[in-house]
């Protein structure tokens, strides 16, 4: 019979707690970038821009359709071999190993955070009515008065629970980077187990505060979002 | 210091039929966590529905507990804790909780998961069919049980559709995760083709090629169903 150790369990939730700055940061990190390259590039899409477009849609639907994980390894190998590589070639000293994992994990997480927030950010700024930009556009208004002052002010009350979606989403993806050698929560809590085989303990006290993240956050983004519709209405 | 050789596209392709050997394990996992997943979630859905006190605040809990932990701590915690708390019973017939494939504990897992999302995905259709044809059902005298099947049922499907294919696409995305409990399927294969090639890379493209064209396909059976059905509309 397996004797729940609740000593231990307090001490992993102890530990556990004293990451969540590190898995904060591992999320909002990668989510400011997407928020702004995420823009950027959902621009590029609406305004239709050859090329691009076609380029940003097939990163896009790459992102979107694979697992979180295989995009986390192979962009992981791909970046310390594609860094070695260059390095080698302008005869640099400094090798892939040499850059510290949580770089690498914030560089990761931040390509795949551009991906989820460009087409996020897409749908709310398309949720726009177009006579609304047609209207502005006859009083002649230019093109970034039109996203300033029409569509962005409509679209926010739209993007925030999407957006809030893919933060969580993102903040759950934190709980994969220990594959690329970053100690956070997971390997920290664990490191603690692995003297005592207790990892029942550890893996819910991980849960615990995963869960509590997302529900803190869950409940900002729908004060927020409540926020952001008073303004809205005006 | 030599060039090394560090991605190959006939790695991948070498790697290819590999990785398809084990697709069936993976599809196993997604179909079985799938089907599971559906009949718990729609019990599930039925309390919250019925408004069943306590039982209703359970699935609240069980719900944001699911939603809001990753699938890979879930997997953990199903695979260490079933048999710290089950074992206990199985033991007294004869069975060893601990000696069961760790594949069954992520199929379980992942019903677990999937019956949550699923639960959500199956109230919001129902609630979603107007109140309206409810009441003209029971005017013109239909049982609850005609009611369900005849009009709400058929509307409460379709409006399902597309978030019921969001559920199936990212269950399948996530069944990439078992290998982390020692499930040999065709992302854990890759580690043992490399511990032979040393080459892991082309492995985790192999794989991610084939997710791709799952899920892409997948998207596009459920957007067509999608477009179908609006046509009885």
């Amino acid at each position: 019979m397996y004797k729940f150790d609740y000593l231990f369990f307090l001490h992993e939730l102890w530990v556990a707690i004293t990451y969540i700055p590190l898995t904060l940061e591992l999320a909002i990190v990668p989510m400011l970038f997407g928020l702004v390259v995420g823009t950027i590039l959902a621009i590029c899409r609406i305004q239709n821009i050859p090329v691009l477009n076609t380029l940003i849609k097939i990163y896009i639907l790459i992102f979107r359709s694979m697992p979180m994980v295989l995009m986390i390894l192979i962009l992981y190998f791909s970046f310390m071999y594609g860094f070695d590589t260059l390095a080698s070639f302008f005869h640099l000293k400094i090798r892939s190993g040499d850059i510290p994992a949580i770089v690498l994990a914030f560089i990761i997480l931040s390509v795949v955070s551009v991906a989820f927030m460009a087409e996020s950010i897409r749908g709310a700024l398309q949720s726009v009515q177009k006579g609304q930009i047609e209207a502005a556009h006859s009083i002649g208004m230019r093109q970034r008065t039109i996203y300033r002052r029409i569509v962005i002010p409509q679209a926010l009350p739209v993007a925030i629970p999407i957006l809030g979606n893919t933060f969580i989403g993102l903040t759950k993806g934190t709980a994969l980077v220990y594959m690329v050698g970053v100690t956070d929560l997971i390997t920290g809590v664990k490191i603690e187990a692995n003297a005592s085989y207790r990892y029942l303990e550890a893996y819910i006290a991980i849960a615990i505060i995963y869960w509590l993240l997302c529900i803190v956050i869950e409940q900002g983004i729908r004060l927020l979002s409540h926020k952001v519709n008073i303004l809205a209405r005006g | 210091m030599g060039k090394i050789d560090y991605f190959s596209f006939h790695r991948v392709a070498e790697y290819f039929p590999l990785l398809l050997a084990r697709l069936h394990i993976t599809l196993i996992i997604a179909v079985s966590s799938l089907i599971i997943g559906l009949v718990f979630g729609t019990i599930i859905a039925a309390i919250r529905l019925f408004n069943i006190p306590i039982l209703k605040q359970i699935t609240t809990i069980y719900i944001s507990f699911i939603r809001g932990v990753p699938i890979n701590i879930q997997l953990f915690i199903v695979y260490f804790g079933l048999p710290a708390l089950l074992n206990p019973i199985f033991l007294k017939v004869g069975f060893d909780l601990n000696l069961l494939d760790a594949f069954y504990f992520v199929i379980i897992t992942y019903a677990f998961s999937s019956s949550a999302y699923l639960a959500v995905v199956v109230t919001a259709a129902i609630q979603g069919v107007d109140k309206g044809q409810q009441e003209a059902a029971h005017s013109i005298g239909m049982t609850r049980g005609q009611m369900f099947r005849r009009v709400i049922s058929p509307q409460a499907f379709h409006i399902a559709i597309p978030e019921f294919g969001n559920a199936v696409v990212s269950t399948l995305k996530d069944t990439s995760l078992a290998f982390t409990v020692g499930v040999v399927d065709m992302v854990g294969v890759i580690s043992s083709i490399a511990a032979r090639t040393r080459h892991s890379l082309e492995g985790y493209v192999g794989a991610a090629i084939i997710y791709f064209v799952f899920c892409v396909l997948l998207e596009r059976i459920f957007s067509s169903v999608e477009k179908k059905l609006k046509v009885y509309k």
